[in-house]
């Protein structure tokens, strides 16, 4: 069965009588892509299904607010970026205090979440990425895990191409720095 | 070079039937939040609910004039504040983003000022002032996190304090 495309969807939320099935339709084609979007960030299951489920309860309020000047897939990556930036926002002003950071906080979980099977390369590559500035670890993410083009981080984000790339390669290098010296 | 450490590989897992299950409980979510919404409130008569909001508008504004706005302007400063934190805890605090830099560097610097060729400018003039990364950095910080502006201090007044 080929998959509903948005246009498809659209049409179906447009109409009350449909709408319901048409957000099922939707939760179902993008729930894996924005899930693992977030994963990466939060890198913990219970608090990523939170900002997920925090996402299309986002999109559902807000579908009659979608104006389509970008595609739906644009439209729900940036309310998921902003959920997981918000969370991660939310964490560190609850850590402030101790002046522990919430990469910290991540890190000691990761060695304690039994939703994660990485071997030692692959837990310092996530300690590498939980030392980056947020968007700059969203940027590294989408180009990398995502393989997404520059053009579409840039509709998700709002940065321009120019400042994704040097964002990408700074990332990059500092990565690479952190795996040598581990 | 990437590659030469790591394969790129989803070490990450979900719990059995997470995504056949999650489209039902978003739904019970949205459910949810439709019945608090309709709560007792709602089932008075109209005018009685204007009643009650304009009621409380009227106490919050006569608990804000006469108690809050005098115990905020009496308040001792904060002896644990932030003036003491070091420069590196700072900077890892805010956390700032390069390319949020280089974007700032880009667009409100004209180009003929920048040598930018994978590097930024150690200094930069603009509108007849000097101004370095920690000034970029100060600018961005305190125009994305203004709750979090230090006693209205810059970054190089805290760094050298003298």
């Amino acid at each position: 069965m080929s998959e509903t495309t948005d246009n498809q969807l659209l049409d179906l939320i447009q109409q009350p009588e449909s709408r319901r099935y048409g957000f099922n339709l939707l939760v179902r084609k993008y729930q894996e892509r924005i899930y693992w979007l977030v994963r990466r960030m939060i890198l913990n299951h219970d608090d990523t299904d939170d900002v997920v489920q925090n996402v299309f309860l986002k999109v559902w309020e807000n579908l009659d607010r979608f104006r389509g000047d970008s595609t739906l897939y644009t439209w729900i990556h940036r309310i998921a970026v902003n959920e997981a930036l918000k969370w991660l926002s939310r964490t560190r002003l609850r850590q402030f205090v101790s002046f522990s950071t919430v990469e910290r906080k991540l890190e000691e979980s990761l060695t304690d979440d039994h939703y994660y099977t990485g071997d030692e390369i692959h837990v310092a590559l996530q300690k590498a990425m939980l030392r980056l500035p947020a968007k700059q670890r969203l940027v590294f993410q989408m180009k990398y895990f995502d393989e997404m083009k520059y053009e579409e981080i840039s509709k998700i984000l709002g940065t321009s191409v120019g400042a994704l790339k040097a964002s990408y390669h700074h990332a990059v290098k500092k990565i690479e720095q952190f795996i040598r010296d581990y | 070079m990437m590659n030469e450490y790591f394969t790129k590989r989803n070490d990450f897992h979900v719990p059995e039937e997470y995504f056949d299950e999650l489209p039902s409980r978003i739904h019970q979510r949205i459910e949810g939040k439709k019945k608090t919404r309709s709560n007792v409130f709602t089932s008075f008569p109209r005018s009685i609910r204007l009643a009650s909001v304009l009621a409380t508008l009227f106490l919050v504004a006569l608990v804000t004039t006469f108690l809050l706005v005098p115990a905020i302007i009496n308040r001792p400063p904060d002896p644990n504040g932030t003036k003491g934190i070091s420069y590196t805890e700072l900077t890892e605090y805010f956390n700032v983003d390069e390319s949020a830099v280089i974007e700032v560097m880009t667009t409100e610097i004209p180009s003929e000022l920048l040598s930018f060729n994978g590097n930024i400018s150690p200094e930069i003039e603009m509108n007849g002032e000097m101004f370095n990364r920690d000034d970029l950095i100060e600018y961005l910080v305190e125009k994305d996190h203004p709750e979090m502006a230090v006693n209205s201090l810059s970054i190089s007044e805290i760094i050298n304090p003298n």
